[in-house]
């Protein structure tokens, strides 16, 4: 670990590390593995001290690290026990993610051809192992990537639709969207930004994973390391501190608290109403038939 | 949680900023996040992002996905995700016998409330109690009203009591019975007056024992099926039954003849048929309605040669609101019929816990502690006044049967006896007490079982009455050429026929056919 630790102190610690990995099964040397870990440090954290350097390798999962950077280069034994520890979890991680077996088994082979790096680059195989960096369990890692090209999939796939399915959604014949707040008070929404970017980080995403999310309490929770019950109370108190907040910030901008309440409270939005769409479903077929006015009728409507 | 302003879930939800939008954390970061393996620093700029990028939440979400633990399981989870397996009910759990024992307890309730309404009235109707026990003295103090026309038979008992005087005494009776009549306070019958009365008689009916048996012969041969009445009243049916019928003692042959003359047609209720018809029916039910009894003493001593004896109990409604006429109504339709044949009457009842005599006649609630066995306070003037009425209070009548049918309780009524001054007394009610005997030698001691009555005096002075002391025979006991001379002292009565007297010398002179032979030890 060259570098940030003292040289004799981090060849010890490299090599304590390094027999802890058993890297030297898959044919790492310790010099190699010493590399990846001031590597793996100096982009995470490369401000540290020596002592926090030292703690932060040791923290690190070298067992799985090694294995992925045995994989990586290539290595057949690393790569057999690879197989044998993760190819059937890619499988069940796939499976939970898209809940189809066919796409999943599509996305597992996917997914396995970027972790052997079928593409190479310069000569050399171009393997998603290499940003591994052992912060996580492997498995974490993996299901992380699986999840992210899973969502890479899914925009491509979406952003290829044809034409013609567009159509028969009817997508080209959508409405252009309105005017997105057209009588909006600009202070409601400068109050509302003022108030959102106070929150913490963690009340904000508590915020945001259950109002727009729509994540349970328990998935929050688990996301956190919390309590669900510690996340409803949180929820319940950071909607009401926000909405205070707000209603105090609508106050500073000149409004009363009643017309604070009533901004906040009524969204012009929430009564918009499309006219066309509702005249053209309430009306009878023929909104203007040919039914005859008669004369004394006309004369009603003119003069009702 | 309630929903958030809909600004706010709009600004929440606004795009990235730019500067975060390519600085999104790696699947290391995420993972390490998610594993919670990152410093605290790191773990506020990941939220920081998290919190503004929904599609990184979006993936450290799914990354968080708890998958199955096989993949055969979660291809079978696929396969089966939109077609679920309906759950197998699990009756027998909590949450649904919590439901059930609701419902058993609220059947449980309306059981009870069903099955014992009047238990839930009970205080109520304790205090009630006095009320019902003034209706038939109301009624029986407006069947004596002569002027109140018989046309009138809605007007309620209690405010013809109030408007009208006490009516006379029509009655046949002697000067001791007159006299005892001007002494009672019941003239001016208030309610309040009767119910302390009631009371006071209560609690001064000693002699009535539950369960006592009556031995004596029903000298009354052939009672008429007119001559008991039961009144119901509207009380509801927890009462249990409380019809007595004791030793019914009658007036002597041609007291009879001209009492039962002067009673036959007494009104023994004024009610209106048709009411009466329409509560006849209820009052089969004996345990939904509480009856009073009224026993026409007079008219229970109409035959008395016959050597049947029949006691028919009439119901009627209790609260005599129709009953104005002076003239004798027509008699309910019966109801409720027991028959007493034979020598003697056995009448028990299940319980009973009022039992009231008529009129101006002081009035019996009786209450039995343990067996609740009835009461009955006979007339005070017991002399046999062909209108003396007890008003049993019972509710259910149908329990009532005399050798033909069963009692479950037996009650006797008797007079009382005393001996004061050497005179023999009876009383009806241990108030008013009558000579019965006034010998020419004073009376030393007396025995009464039933109407088996013996009283003896000084110089062997005996006398034997069977009809309850309506009329006394002197005997004069020998056996193998001697006579008792001495003074008795004891009379003992073992049976309806037998006899045991002690003398002041200490013989004991005993007689097993009723006074008609002795023996002497």
């Amino acid at each position: 670990m060259p570098g940030s630790v003292q040289p004799g102190q981090g060849e010890a610690v490299a090599h304590r590390l390094y027999e802890k990995s058993g890297a030297a099964a898959y044919g790492l040397s310790v010099e190699q593995f010493a590399a990846i870990l001031t590597q793996i440090q100096q982009k995470c954290q490369p401000d540290a001290a020596r002592q926090a350097a030292a703690d932060f390798c040791a923290s690190l999962h070298v067992e799985e690290l090694a294995l992925a950077r045995a994989c990586a280069a290539g290595n057949e034994l690393a790569w057999q026990e690879f197989v044998s520890r993760y190819r059937q979890k890619l499988h069940v991680m796939a499976l939970s993610i898209t809940r189809d077996n066919t796409y999943a088994s599509e996305l597992a082979d996917s997914l396995f051809a970027d972790l052997y790096g079928v593409n190479s680059r310069d000569g050399a195989r171009n393997s998603k192992l290499h940003s591994y960096t052992g912060r996580g369990s492997l498995e974490g890692w993996l299901r992380t990537v699986m999840a992210q090209e899973f969502i890479n999939r899914y925009r491509k796939q979406k952003r290829n639709v044809s034409l013609e399915e567009k159509t028969e959604d009817g997508e080209q014949f959508a409405a252009p969207n309105p005017d997105p707040s057209p009588g909006t008070d600009p202070r409601l929404a400068a109050a509302t930004d003022q108030a959102l970017a106070e929150l913490s980080a963690e009340d904000r995403f508590v915020l945001a994973s259950y109002y727009l999310d729509r994540r349970t309490l328990a998935e929050i929770a688990r996301t956190l390391g919390l309590h669900e019950s510690s996340v409803s109370r949180r929820l319940d108190r950071v909607s009401g501190a926000l909405r205070k907040r707000i209603l105090a910030c609508l106050r500073d901008r000149g409004m009363s608290h009643a017309q604070a309440t009533e901004a906040l409270e009524t969204d012009v939005r929430d009564v918009q109403l499309d006219l066309r769409a509702r005249l053209m479903q309430d009306s009878p077929a023929q909104a203007f038939s040919s039914r005859k006015v008669s004369a004394n009728d006309a004369g009603d409507i003119s003069h009702g | 949680m309630g929903e958030l302003p809909k600004i706010v879930h709009d600004r929440l939800g606004a795009s990235l900023p730019a500067n975060l939008a390519h600085a999104h954390p790696d699947a290391d970061m995420l993972t390490a996040f998610a594993e919670q393996t990152v410093s605290a620093d790191e773990r506020e700029r990941i939220l920081q992002h998290l919190a503004l990028c929904g599609d990184c939440r979006e993936v450290l979400s799914l990354s968080l996905h708890q998958e199955p633990s096989s993949p055969e399981s979660v291809a079978d989870r696929s396969q089966t995700a939109r077609v679920r397996p309906p759950r197998e009910r699990v009756w027998f759990t909590w949450p649904r016998l919590r439901w059930a024992a609701l419902a058993a307890g609220l059947v449980v309730a309306a059981a009870i409330l069903l099955l014992h309404p009047a238990k839930q009235s009970s205080p109520s109707e304790a205090k009630q109690s006095p009320a019902n026990v003034t209706a038939p003295q109301e009624t029986i103090a407006e069947k004596q009203t002569p002027s109140v026309p018989a046309t009138s038979p809605v007007a309620s008992a209690k405010e013809e009591a109030e408007r009208q005087e006490p009516p006379p005494r029509e009655l046949d009776r002697d000067k001791t019975l007159a006299s005892a009549d001007a002494t009672e306070p019941h003239a001016p019958s208030t309610r309040l007056d009767d119910m302390s009365r009631t009371r006071a008689a209560a609690r001064s009916v000693p002699q009535i024992q539950s369960g006592a048996r009556i031995f004596g012969p029903l000298q009354s041969n052939n009672i008429q099926n007119n001559s008991n009445q039961l009144v119901k009243n509207d009380q509801p049916a927890r009462r249990d039954m409380g019809v007595v019928l004791g030793e019914l003692r009658n007036g002597s042959p041609g007291e009879n003849a001209a009492g039962g003359a002067a009673s036959a047609p007494k009104p023994l209720t004024t009610y209106s048929e048709q009411r009466y018809e329409n509560r006849s029916a209820s009052t089969e039910d004996n345990k939904k309605t509480q009856s009073t009894t009224i026993l026409t003493r007079g008219n229970l001593s109409a035959g008395l040669a016959d050597e049947r004896k029949d006691v028919t109990l009439k119901a009627a409604p209790a609260r005599a609101e129709s009953q104005t006429a002076p003239a004798p109504p027509p008699i309910p339709t019966v109801n409720e019929t027991v028959t007493v044949t034979g020598e003697s009457v056995a009448v028990e009842t299940a319980s009973a816990d009022k039992i009231v005599s008529k009129g101006a006649t002081p009035v019996t609630k009786a209450k039995e502690p343990a067996k609740e066995l009835a009461k009955v306070v006979p007339e005070a003037k017991a002399s046999e006044s062909a209108t003396d009425e007890w008003v049993v209070s019972s509710s259910q009548v149908a329990n009532l049967t005399v050798n033909g049918r069963s009692f479950t309780t037996m009650e006797r009524l008797s007079p009382q006896w005393r001996l004061s001054g050497g005179v023999l007394q009876r009383s009806a009610n241990s108030s008013d007490w009558q000579t019965a005997l006034h010998a020419q030698r004073a009376l030393l001691c007396y025995a009464a079982n039933g109407n088996e009555v013996w009283a003896g005096g000084k110089k062997g002075s005996l006398f034997h009455s069977s009809d309850g002391g309506t009329s006394f025979t002197q005997v004069y006991p020998t056996t193998k050429g001697q006579k008792l001379t001495a003074d008795v002292t004891k009379i003992e009565g073992r049976s309806p026929t037998e006899t045991v007297l002690s003398t002041s010398k200490g013989e004991t002179w005993t007689s097993a056919d009723n006074g008609k032979t002795w023996e002497k030890k």
